[in-house]
């Protein structure tokens, strides 16, 4: 029993970093409809800007952390500027392909950067692990999966309840409808990409103490990301972090019943099944369950 | 005082040129209309107008300063909004949401709970929805929040891009009631029509598109008789149902 519990705890707090990865492609996709295949490379960002920050102690971690996300948030901002904009315009599969050159392009960068594989850092925090009732759960983990909680319900707080996060949905629900109302939606898609890529990047600068970073971690981290979005559905934030909860709990229990490497495939496969009984994820939008949402066709404003 | 001045407006949707050296003139307080069949290039204006589509133009001027260069939803934040005609509502947003969102950009914070009054005052149907999700009303709600959406931050001039499609005639003719009311209010109207009767009963000045050119404009009363609107559109029936295009 307290095997259980231990894997489930392990894997709820996994899972919230999953679920703020997660809300970063979420809110880039619903806002832009741009599929960032880079995303996970965005998390690559935060562990090797912290890596190489060498944080000594608490503070100066968290100072990392913080400097890596608005790296990240930067270079989303220039990516968003210089490389999509005129893309969207263009039309076709330009973002497609300039997302995905860009995640490869990270890649080989870090490898020539940080040739070695699973890098990591000494645990930044003031205690060790947390132990109650046969749970132990190291300091690091405990810090990411809080963490990223307070950070899903601080992007959830400026999406709902602001005046910014309710231009970010008028753009998602309409491009038009937003240039009706005088939205620069030109700047409101370059913040979105922006917050999108920092959130990715604060992700993995909250991850790198728990798990060493190599080159290729970018393109697993990408496809968790896309996981997390589809099974939790186009409808709501809510659903993009339950997704991410249930992909950390799914990847933990099922080291119980299958050993290893089997397990994370027995894991992809029940991600199947859900795909497959539930297509259009686990948390729809209640207008678009009567009528499709309109799609926009003019994105001829880049 | 003029209030939207287009000279020699070219608009290109795609590779081809759709309207070619348009004039059209529309002063302050006036309700103008612009009619034509189907495909004659009538949204392609409106969407040249708030810069969409690529154009071209001699002069496109909105009370007095230059629109050209200046980017979509800053065309807005001058004044001029357009009711589009698929509506562009915020479908998953509540009809009290979407008429904020009306606000948020290009209107002034502090009259926005006033203006939703008046809004509501205007359209009670929309009060009674106020929590409601904008894709769940019906075609005649949807025109009504698209044309109080577009209200909202006080436009000084309102397009109207075909507000009689896919209405009923009972709810084209309210709704024709409240283009009125909102012009007699103040507020410059340009009503793009398909339905020139009905365009024609509200407008005092009128243009005729055809094929991407201004094929005819002038008072409603006397264009109403003239040959071009028997030949086009009004006595179609008349002379054999000959329809030109």
């Amino acid at each position: 029993m307290s095997t259980v519990l231990q894997l489930a705890s392990t894997g709820l707090l996994q899972g919230l970093i999953y679920s703020l990865i997660g809300i970063g492609l979420y809110l880039v996709f619903t806002v832009m409809r741009v599929v960032n295949f880079a995303h996970g490379y965005f998390v690559l960002i935060g562990m090797y800007g912290v890596l190489s920050l060498e944080p000594k102690g608490f503070f100066p971690f968290l100072g990392a952390v913080v400097v890596a996300a608005l790296g990240g948030a930067l270079v989303g901002y220039l990516v968003q500027r210089l490389l999509l904009e005129s893309g969207l315009a263009k039309g076709g599969h330009s973002q497609l392909v300039i997302t995905l050159s860009l995640g490869i392009a990270i890649q080989y960068l870090f490898q020539v950067l940080h040739p070695e594989p699973f890098e990591t850092i000494p645990n930044p925090y003031p205690f060790e692990a947390f132990t109650s009732s046969g749970v132990t759960i190291s300091a690091p983990r405990m810090a990411a999966g809080v963490l990223s909680l307070v950070l899903v319900l601080a992007v959830s707080f400026l999406v709902y309840r602001t005046r910014i996060g309710t231009i970010i949905r008028g753009c998602s629900e309409s491009l038009n409808g937003a240039i009706h109302v005088g939205i620069n939606v030109r700047r409101v898609y370059r913040l979105t990409f922006a917050l999108g890529c920092g959130l990715a990047a604060v992700a993995g600068g909250l991850l790198l103490p728990i798990q060493p970073v190599s080159p290729a971690l970018g393109l697993e981290l990408t496809i968790k990301a896309f996981i997390v979005v589809v099974i939790g559905g186009a409808g709501s934030l809510w659903g993009t972090v339950a997704a991410g909860v249930l992909l950390g709990l799914a990847e933990a229990l099922g080291s119980l019943y299958a050993p290893g490497t089997f397990a994370t495939a027995l894991v992809y496969g029940l991600f199947f099944l859900v795909i497959l009984v539930r297509p259009q994820g686990l948390v729809v939008r209640a207008a678009s369950r009567i009528k499709p949402a309109e799609t926009s066709t003019k994105v001829g404003v880049g | 005082m003029t209030t939207l001045e287009i000279e020699g407006l070219t608009v290109k949707r795609g590779r081809s040129e759709v309207l070619h050296q348009v004039d059209l003139v529309v002063r302050e307080g006036e309700c103008v209309c612009l009619v034509g069949s189907n495909g004659a290039g009538k949204t392609s204006l409106i969407e040249g107008v708030l810069g969409l589509l690529p154009t071209k133009a001699k002069t496109l001027s909105f009370q007095g300063e230059s629109l050209l260069g200046v980017r979509p939803w800053d065309r807005v934040r001058r004044g001029l909004v357009v009711v589009p005609q698929n509506r562009d509502l915020f479908a998953g947003m509540t009809v009290e949401e979407n008429l904020r969102l009306g606000a948020i950009a290009a209107g002034d914070r502090t009259t926005a709970d006033t203006v939703l009054a008046e809004i509501y005052e205007l359209f009670p149907r929309l009060a009674e929805r106020a929590e409601q999700l904008a894709g769940t009303l019906s075609g005649g709600e949807r025109s009504m929040l698209a044309i109080g959406r577009g209200l909202m931050s006080r436009p000084k001039m309102l397009v109207f891009d075909e507000p009689s499609l896919g209405l009923a005639p009972l709810v084209v003719t309210s709704i024709m009631r409240t283009i009125a009311r909102i012009n007699e209010r103040g507020t410059t109207v340009l009503l793009v029509e398909q339905n020139v009767h009905q365009a024609f009963a509200l407008a005092s000045r009128a243009y005729v598109l055809e094929n991407g050119v201004i094929a005819g404009e002038g008072p409603t009363d006397e264009l109403a008789d003239s040959e071009l609107m028997r030949r086009g559109y009004l006595g179609s029936a008349a002379t054999g149902g000959v329809v030109t295009t």
